[in-house]
């Protein structure tokens, strides 16, 4: 099979000296943004309209923009120019140089995508430690409420698209190939484009506070959003931006998983990271259209006129909310299912026994999957409190317990009478059971319209989505993580800073988000800059826990950096897992298996007499 | 017995434990505010009954997860544990009991809560509410009274309300607290929602009696709440007849800028200053020029 280009081995590569093109690439988008910019300000005068309209500039600028970055940023050479018929050119530098460019291989993308996100999720870290100093005490703290709504609303859709991305682009790019026996992506081309989307995204997220922020948390609901600063306009284009991502990125990952796996690697033996990380794409690949459609309609009735939200009009604004939840709710799978797929990944060989009931979680991650499409009005209960419609989502709703409890069966059966082995990966393996507990149950009073109508909109909610997407998706991130760091450096991470990071974040954690479950109950309404005084100590509790909390990251920082440059070397499989992964160098090779994997078994055949799950031959020498 | 049958005995009995413990605290606690509504009533025994359909659920996992911490815990595996893939049985059995579970929360608290919340009642007085940023306007057809941007909203207790919400910009979000239910203010569309006063009340001692925004409607959001008094039917019509115009108290005063174009930064800085008091500082002003400077914004205030 082809490597990562189609070009010839001795065709000049690019990035290899001087800066990096992603500075090229940044250049270009500069250029690409003057050209759409005049562009339009040319053609708005030749129709008659004032030349300098900041909206219709930006969003012009922007698209021309984007496509300058890519080409600036190496899919030029490596792309662009094979459409005209000249040849293509490799990008293929080393050390470093090789993260900051279009680089083609899975596992460079999977380690771009990994500390790209980790540097957005403290960034947003950053902005909810600002907002629980606000919280700290009522009245004035550190900000006002301007302040307050713009850092809310910006710690928001940061973390929305960490989460949304972090688990499925680091370890779904670097691991899922290699644990099918794949040696890359199908398609490495738009692979590589599906992470430089991202950095436009961070450009305009933190461009949009340039021209006043904006200040409707990570929705947009409308007719907020359109009457709004035009930072709101940078929030639209840059979730548009990752939802572009998000639909190349899951297109790639559907096409490999269904088409790329090893001989003999059936279904049945499909390990179950894998699984979650499918299901993940064909959710991406569905819904997240629906998003760009909520958006780009604000975008028109801002800047071209549109009315679809506006009353006075005759628009609806409450249309705006359905297409986005249609999105959004499938949208918290997306961020829950890679990790609940690694939570229970990592737990056979930590309890050295099978997954238990690999079908029924297989079927638990499916089931959710398909529910998913139909439980997005829960969001919208109070919209028309005597709507019938609440009846039919309620009872959508509360039936995704039933696959998500089939998710804790597995966990539960696979611990029963196992070997508990409490290394890093394992202790965050079991944070995201206890964790994602508290977050399904608490969710079941919120589909639960007679509870909900106290309780939407209040911290409650808060706490609950807390528990489910930093409960479940970060803690299934950082298992992640610990987990699979030693394959992708080669080194394993420092095992008494990693428990330490785990018990401050885990106590911090619950310590934080507990207490918002009777913030909520008592009348706490959710994104304010102020509350009734009788709630202040409770407040001030959550924001030192929360201080608390943030201290843990430093932890992993210093970890990650000391352990990447120093730490114990991994050797191929440290964890005496089964699967593909580790039965190749860590790190892999450029083609990722030193032979032809074939899987011939069970993917967590532990403590039987099976045969093992796979082999590699035919390479210098073979592997384990 | 066997050692496996010791070891789930042993889990069951946790369990049980587990349970008693959580549902004795749930029936001891009382985590509620004050409720002063009828149809608040079907929202509390919803939450109550969740609690303790929550507690047996939560306690099998916590059950497992504790026992199998404190019986199987290795600190290096020099064995595999038993090649237990699946139990039928067992499995079959969880799936079957969480439909149930699923089936049981579905019909009841939620469709007989629903189903007994929207039960007609007949109308003593009708309240016409429109959500302004931020702040509430209040009508009252019947009585041909209207008032802009009240300092209080006073009801009169056992009687039935039907609210006709409405918005005049953004949408906002109808909840009292301890009227429990909540009802989006969508602008174009007018929602109603029916409820009867049980109790008296007074925002002056418990914040439960408070109109509040709850649905994040910009810069005001966290103060546009109304304080409430829930009266006798004598004082509310005595209030009702001597406050006909708009109120004013304590830098509440909203009526000149109703108008607000939130486009505007000026505006904004009027709207805060005079309403939010959350601070002197102009802190819109910093939206404008250059960024997040959060640090050197707190060094003002």
């Amino acid at each position: 099979m082809a490597t990562t280009t189609d070009a010839p081995d001795d065709a000049p590569a690019i990035g290899s000296r001087g800066l990096p093109l992603a500075f090229r690439g940044a250049l270009w988008a500069g250029i690409g943004f003057l050209a759409g910019a005049l562009l339009t300000m040319a053609i708005r005068s030749l129709i008659g309209l004032s030349a300098m309209s900041l909206e219709p500039v930006v969003v012009v600028g922007y698209v021309f923009s984007l496509l300058a970055w890519f080409l600036g940023v190496g899919a030029w050479e490596t792309w662009g120019k094979g459409w005209l018929g000249r040849p293509t050119v490799a990008y293929s530098p080393s050390g470093w140089r090789r993260y900051f460019g279009f680089n083609m291989d899975h596992k460079v993308i999977g380690i771009q995508y990994a500390v790209f996100f980790i540097l957005l999720f403290l960034i947003a870290g950053l902005m909810a430690m600002f907002m629980r100093a606000e919280l700290i005490e009522t009245g004035r703290t550190i900000f006002g409420p301007a302040s307050y709504n713009r850092v809310m609303s910006l710690h928001g859709i940061i973390m929305v698209l960490v989460a949304v991305t972090a688990v499925s682009g680091a370890f779904g790019n670097y691991i899922m190939p290699l644990q099918i026996g794949a040696k890359d992506m199908a398609f490495p081309r738009l692979n590589a484009l599906s992470f430089w989307f991202w950095p436009p995204v961070a450009a305009l997220l933190i461009g949009s506070q340039f021209v006043g922020g904006w200040d409707t948390g990570w929705t947009g609901y409308v007719p907020l959003a359109e009457v709004n600063r035009p930072g709101q306009l940078f929030y639209a284009l840059a979730f548009i931006t990752a939802g572009l991502s998000s639909i190349v990125a899951a297109v790639n990952f559907v096409t490999t998983a269904v088409k790329m796996r090893a001989p003999g690697l059936t279904w049945n033996r499909l390990p179950i990271f894998t699984w979650s990380i499918l299901f993940t794409a064909i959710l991406s690949l569905i819904f997240t259209q629906a998003i760009a459609v909520a958006l780009s309609m604000t975008i028109f009735d801002r800047v071209a006129g549109g009315a679809f939200f506006d009353p006075v009009l005759g628009g609806i604004p409450v249309l705006y909310q359905h297409i986005f939840w249609f999105y959004s709710h499938p949208a918290v799978y997306v961020m829950v299912l890679p990790s609940l797929g690694a939570m229970l990944e990592i737990l056979p060989p930590f309890t050295r026994k099978p997954l238990f009931g690999y079908k029924w979680a297989v079927g638990g991650i499916i089931g959710i999957s398909v529910l998913s499409a139909v439980v997005w009005a829960h969001h919208m209960y109070t919209v028309n409190a005597d709507s019938v419609s609440n009846i039919g989502f309620m009872f959508t709703t509360e039936a995704i317990s039933v696959p998500t409890g089939l998710i804790f069966l597995a966990a539960v059966g696979t611990l029963w009478r196992g070997r508990l082995w409490l290394k890093t990966p394992m202790l965050f393996a079991l944070a995201v059971i206890f964790n994602f507990l508290i977050g399904g149950v608490t969710g079941v009073f919120l589909s639960d319209v007679p509870a909900d109508v106290q309780l939407q909109d209040t911290f409650w909610v808060v706490a609950h989505f807390h528990y489910t997407i930093v409960g479940a998706g970060i803690f299934g991130l950082f298992a992640s993580i610990y987990y699979w760091f030693p394959k992708m450096t080669g080194r394993l991470l420092n095992e008494r800073l990693g428990k330490i990071h785990f018990w401050i974040m885990f106590l911090g954690f619950n310590l934080t988000f507990l207490p918002m479950f009777w913030l909520g109950l008592n009348g706490m309404n959710r994104r304010v800059a102020d509350y009734q005084p009788n709630l202040e100590s409770v407040n001030r509790f959550v924001s030192l826990a929360g201080f608390f909390l943030g201290i843990s990251f430093i932890f992993f920082v210093w970890n990650a950096i000391v352990s990447w440059r120093n730490g114990e070397p991994a050797g191929d499989n440290p964890w005496g897992a089964r699967t593909l992964e580790w039965m190749t160098t860590s790190p892999p090779p450029e083609l990722n298996f030193d032979g032809e994997p074939e899987v011939i078994g069970d993917p967590y055949g532990f403590g039987s007499e099976q045969p093992a799950h796979a082999t590699v031959t035919g390479g210098n020498g073979g592997t384990a | 017995m066997t050692t496996e049958r010791k070891d789930l005995v042993s889990v069951g009995v946790l369990w049980a434990v587990l349970t008693a413990l959580g549902e004795w605290a749930v029936l001891t606690t009382n985590l509620a505010p004050t409720l002063a509504s009828k149809q608040g009533e079907e929202t509390d025994k919803a939450i109550e009954l969740l609690f303790i359909y929550s507690v047996p659920v939560m306690a099998v996992v916590l059950a497992v997860l504790i026992y199998t911490l404190v019986r199987w815990r290795v600190s290096e595996p020099s064995e595999d544990g038993p090649p237990i893939a699946d139990h039928r049985g067992f499995s079959r059995a969880w799936f079957w009991i969480s439909v149930a579970l699923a089936t049981l929360v579905f019909l009841h608290p939620g469709l007989t809560g629903i189903f007994a919340m929207a039960q007609e009642e007949e109308i003593d007085l009708i309240v016409e509410l429109d959500g302004v940023q931020w702040h509430w306007d209040v009508a009252f057809p019947e009585q041909g009274v209207t008032m802009e941007n009240p300092a209080e909203l006073v009801l009169p207790v056992g009687t039935t309300i039907r609210f006709d919400i409405t918005s005049s910009d953004v949408i906002h979000a109808f909840w009292v607290p301890a009227f429990r239910l909540k009802q989006d203010a969508i602008p174009g569309q007018m929602n109603s929602l029916t409820i009867t006063l049980l109790e008296n009340g007074d925002f002056a001692d418990d914040d439960g009696f408070r109109l509040q925004c709850a649905e994040l409607c910009g810069t005001g959001h966290a103060r546009m709440f109304l304080p409430v008094r829930v009266v006798e039917q004598d004082e509310f019509d005595d209030w009702l007849a001597n406050a006909g115009g708009p109120a004013s108290m304590d830098g509440m005063d909203m009526t000149e800028s109703t108008e607000i174009d939130m486009t505007e930064d000026e505006d904004m800085d009027m709207t805060e200053d005079t309403q939010m008091d959350m601070g002197e500082d102009g802190d819109m002003d910093m939206t404008e020029d250059t960024q997040m400077d959060m640090t050197e914004d707190s060094d003002e205030g």
